[in-house]
């Protein structure tokens, strides 16, 4: 059943009319400038150049922007399927569930529709089947509360049902045939419950990985699950909206470029300014009276250091800090960050890449993986 | 002498006319060869008339003898000296005395030159007279004749019958033949020698000096002639020094080209490339269109092939090119060697020259030397 | 069906021109640390970022120090990756039985083409990358 839905999902796509009209006006306007840009190539003055590109330039950013838009659509095209959904699970069951969806209007990406109705598909599922008694009389709920403040998309899953079991859910899981290729507890707790920070987009692609393409970082906040027996379940999940671009600092490590996204920077100091102590195989540093400690990237990284390093970024994740040390600091930049090719994997230390203006590839660092590892 | 020194300051291909004037001015005549034709001599050109007429003048009034001088046609040259009054007034003075005169001095000169010596003898008129051939080496230039005495009394009826038949005064006839002055053979034969040997010895003094002056003239000549020809020669290796600059000029130029050329075969050779990445990438796609892209598969194909035969074409040109650099990098050395060769040639022209002018210099004084009259 | 044929030093192999999405020259790397040592770095191609797989080494653990002259890149399921290679020859047609299995698990695969035997790397062995 979820099949063919998801199925449907990913060859039809509803668009907000608006939106889309705007994004079309805009690649007029591009094709339009095309012809400039054609007879800029051939004049040797610079100055309509300039003017020329900063038009370019302005038309390119509006299509940005356009473009996040039209990739919203209202959660509102969910309803339907859920509630079929409900329903099926009613009769399957032999249970009686209410669907409350509020927050309908709530507009999020499509790609994210995809991925938030696989996962609600699962829950509800899953409540349907664990939680509630099978009996026709008992009315029971699940109240499904999305919102959006624009920084971060919100769901909330709540049901009066018996409450959460991670183990019965993991084996029931286990015998699913999800394809995948290794699936153990922690994980299963990971994008299940997900308790604490991760961004490993493996885990959660694993729950469709035909379906789901994802567009940008993906990172799940907090989940809080608040499941007390007998009462309301409560699961909330928060994604924040995917900004394409993010800001990030640009240093050196060796000969190499590598950039590190700019919201888990703490501050910014010079080597020679701050103490260092070692303890057994750990160096620290004393900042501020607070003692953090020294990660020597290079070394992570294994790679060679050109000279000694000398910059010291304080990198903050899940409360956790550390001493970043490398070689020198370059520049802050706009940056679109692709995630990480499958090859990549294993290489826990990035989260993904980004094309600076050389054209070349650069690698964004994962801090919260970083901050684990040490 | 003047002028010929004024020549030496002409342009060298007027010479030659001017060098014929010269010859008419001084009427030299000469062989094929540069040599004095003898046969054109004349008294005149071997010996001053001046100091002839000086020397005859003195010479008959001393010895009492009378004498004159003629050309190879019996022309006078000289007036004549001391001359009877009896040859004079009387014989001469008629045609037919004239005429047997010339006949008896025609007759005498004649067998002067035959013997070439002194030939003593009675002319017509019954006078002794002698005529000394002029001589310049064996040939006879001219005549001095002389006489006009008697070596014994005259024999008066001779005279007498001489008179009538010339139509001449008999006694007035008489009277000057008395007048004449009475000698023996003796002087008159003396007499004979020596005007014989000085007007000789005159005039073959003067023949060496003429045929010096003809000489020193040639030598000069032909200075000036190979002269001439040193500064063509000059003028002729510049220009070949000229053109072989020029030439190597072009040579480097045509070396310049071809490594263009080579430059142009090497972004030949990367569009080859290219072209084989984008055929082989347009058979990918026509691959990829399964049926569809058939016929452009085959397009595909000939791209490819096109792009090998160009990257093939590109690198035998490449080849070519690299023998032209080659071959004219062996131009270039040979160039050089001739160029140096052609500059040496120029200094050694110009070395020549200059010890020519000097010669030709020299040559010019001693012929001045020589014709200085 | 249609194989792009290629040289690794001097060795010919070809692969299914169906799994190949483009040929190109080869461009800047950037290193990956901490990567798989066949895994030559990344390059950015028409906006997409792939890595490079230094394809001798893959095949063969003791080649080392090939410098490599183009890239194919491949289009294996949803994802793209380039294999680094020294030249690149040209496309034939063949029949597919002419795909010899030399050993059973299908990892070495021969064909023969006017008498060159040429390895081709089969969707399996490139899957394993």
């Amino acid at each position: 059943m979820e099949q063919s839905i998801l199925n449907d999902f990913s060859e039809i796509s509803s668009v907000n009319k608006n939106n889309l009209d705007k994004l079309l006006s805009l690649v007029e306007e591009l094709v339009i400038n095309k012809v400039r840009i054609e007879k800029m190539k051939n004049e040797v003055s610079e100055n309509s150049h300039e003017k020329i590109l900063d038009q370019e330039l302005r038309i390119i950013s509006e299509i940005q922007a356009s473009i996040k838009k039209v990739r919203l659509i209202k959660l509102k095209t969910l309803a339907n399927s859920l509630e079929d959904l409900v329903s099926k699970c009613n009769t399957e069951y032999n249970i009686n569930v209410d669907l409350l969806f509020q927050g309908q209007e709530t507009e999020i990406e499509n790609t994210l529709v995809i991925y938030i109705h696989n996962i609600l598909n699962y829950l509800i599922k899953d409540i349907c089947e664990n939680e509630f008694v099978a009996s026709k009389n008992k009315s029971n709920q699940i109240k499904l509360t999305t919102s959006s403040d624009g920084k971060n998309f919100t769901t909330v899953i709540e049901s009066n049902g018996k409450g959460f079991n991670y183990k019965d859910t993991c084996e029931k899981l286990n015998k699913k045939d999800l394809d995948l290729i290794s699936f153990d507890e922690d994980e299963v707790k990971k994008f299940l419950d997900i308790i604490h920070f991760t961004n490993n987009i493996e885990d959660l692609l694993k729950l469709r990985l035909d379906l789901i393409y994802l567009d940008g970082s993906m990172k799940f906040e907090s989940i809080a699950n608040e499941s007390i027996a007998n009462e309301f379940r409560r699961l909330t999940i928060i994604i924040p909206i995917t900004s394409s671009i993010m800001q990030g600092l640009l240093v050196k490590i060796g000969n190499q470029i590598f950039a590190i996204p700019l919201d888990t920077i703490e501050t910014i100091i010079n080597k020679n300014t701050v103490k260092t102590k070692k303890c057994k195989n750990t160096e620290m540093i004393i900042y501020m009276d607070h003692i953090i400690q020294l990660v020597r990237v290079s070394e992570l990284l294994n790679i060679e250091t050109v000279s000694e390093p000398s910059c010291i970024i304080i990198v903050n994740a899940n409360n956790k800090k550390a001493a970043l040390l490398v070689d020198s600091l370059l520049d802050q930049t706009d940056m679109v960050i692709k995630p990480k090719h499958s090859i990549m994997t294993d290489i826990k230390e990035i989260k993904g890449t980004t094309i600076l203006g050389d054209g070349l590839v650069t690698l964004v660092l994962d801090i919260p993986s970083i901050l684990k590892e040490i | 002498m003047l002028i010929q020194m004024l020549l030496l300051f002409l342009p060298i291909n007027n010479y030659k006319k001017f060098n014929l004037i010269l010859e008419e001015f001084y009427m030299i005549k000469k062989l094929s060869n540069g040599e004095l034709d003898v046969t054109l001599l004349e008294i005149k050109d071997v010996i001053d008339i001046k100091l002839l007429q000086t020397f005859q003048d003195n010479y008959a009034i001393g010895l009492n003898i009378a004498s004159v001088t003629v050309d190879k046609d019996g022309t006078p040259v000289t007036k004549p000296s001391s001359y009877t009054s009896f040859c004079i007034d009387f014989t001469h003075s008629t045609k037919a005395g004239d005429d047997r005169c010339a006949v008896s001095h025609k007759k005498g000169g004649e067998e002067a030159a035959r013997t070439l010596r002194p030939y003593i003898y009675t002319c017509h008129a019954g006078l002794i007279d002698f005529a000394a051939p002029v001589l310049v080496g064996d040939y006879q230039i001219g005549t001095i004749l002389g006489g006009q005495v008697l070596t014994s009394a005259p024999n008066e009826a001779k005279f007498r019958k001489t008179a009538n038949e010339i139509g001449v005064n008999e006694d007035g006839y008489i009277d000057a033949v008395n007048k004449i002055a009475l000698t023996n053979e003796k002087n008159v034969t003396a007499a004979a020698e020596v005007l014989y040997i000085v007007a000789n010895a005159l005039s073959q003094a003067g023949y060496e000096k003429l045929k010096l002056s003809n000489m020193s003239q040639n030598l000069a000549e032909n200075f000036s002639q190979i002269s001439a020809t040193m500064e063509e020669l000059s003028a002729s290796s510049v220009n070949v020094t000229n053109n072989q600059h020029n030439l190597s000029d072009e040579i480097v130029n045509v070396k310049k080209l071809s490594i263009e050329i080579n430059t142009i075969l090497d972004s030949i050779k990367s569009i080859a490339d290219e072209t084989k990445m984008l055929g082989l990438n347009a058979a990918i796609e026509a691959a990829r269109a399964g049926d569809a892209g058939r016929g452009f598969g085959v397009v595909a194909t000939e791209i490819r092939t096109l792009s090998q035969n160009s990257k093939e074409t590109a690198i035998k040109i490449m080849d070519l090119t690299n023998k032209i650099q080659e071959s004219v990098d062996k131009t270039i050395e040979t160039s050089h060697a001739t160029l140096e060769t052609t500059e040496q040639q120029s200094a050694a022209i110009q070395e020549v020259t200059s010890n020519l002018m000097e010669v030709t210099t020299l040559a010019d004084d001693l012929n001045a030397m020589a014709n200085n009259k | 069906m249609q194989i792009l044929t290629f040289l690794l030093k001097d060795e010919q192999f070809a692969l299914d021109i169906a799994l190949v999405d483009t040929i190109q020259n080869k461009m800047p790397i950037t290193p990956v640390p901490n990567s798989k040592k066949y895994v030559i770095g990344l390059i950015s191609n028409r906006g997409n970022v792939l890595p490079v797989i230094d394809t001798s080494l893959m095949l063969d653990d003791t080649v080392i120090d090939n410098i490599y002259e183009k890239f194919i890149i491949l289009n294996l399921g949803n994802e793209k990756l380039a294999l680094a290679v020294n030249e690149i020859d040209d496309v034939l047609e063949i029949e597919e039985k002419a795909i010899e299995n030399i050993n059973k698990d299908e990892n070495l695969s021969i064909i023969n083409v006017n008498s060159n035997v040429i390895t081709f790397l089969t969707y399996k062995q490139l899957q394993k990358i």
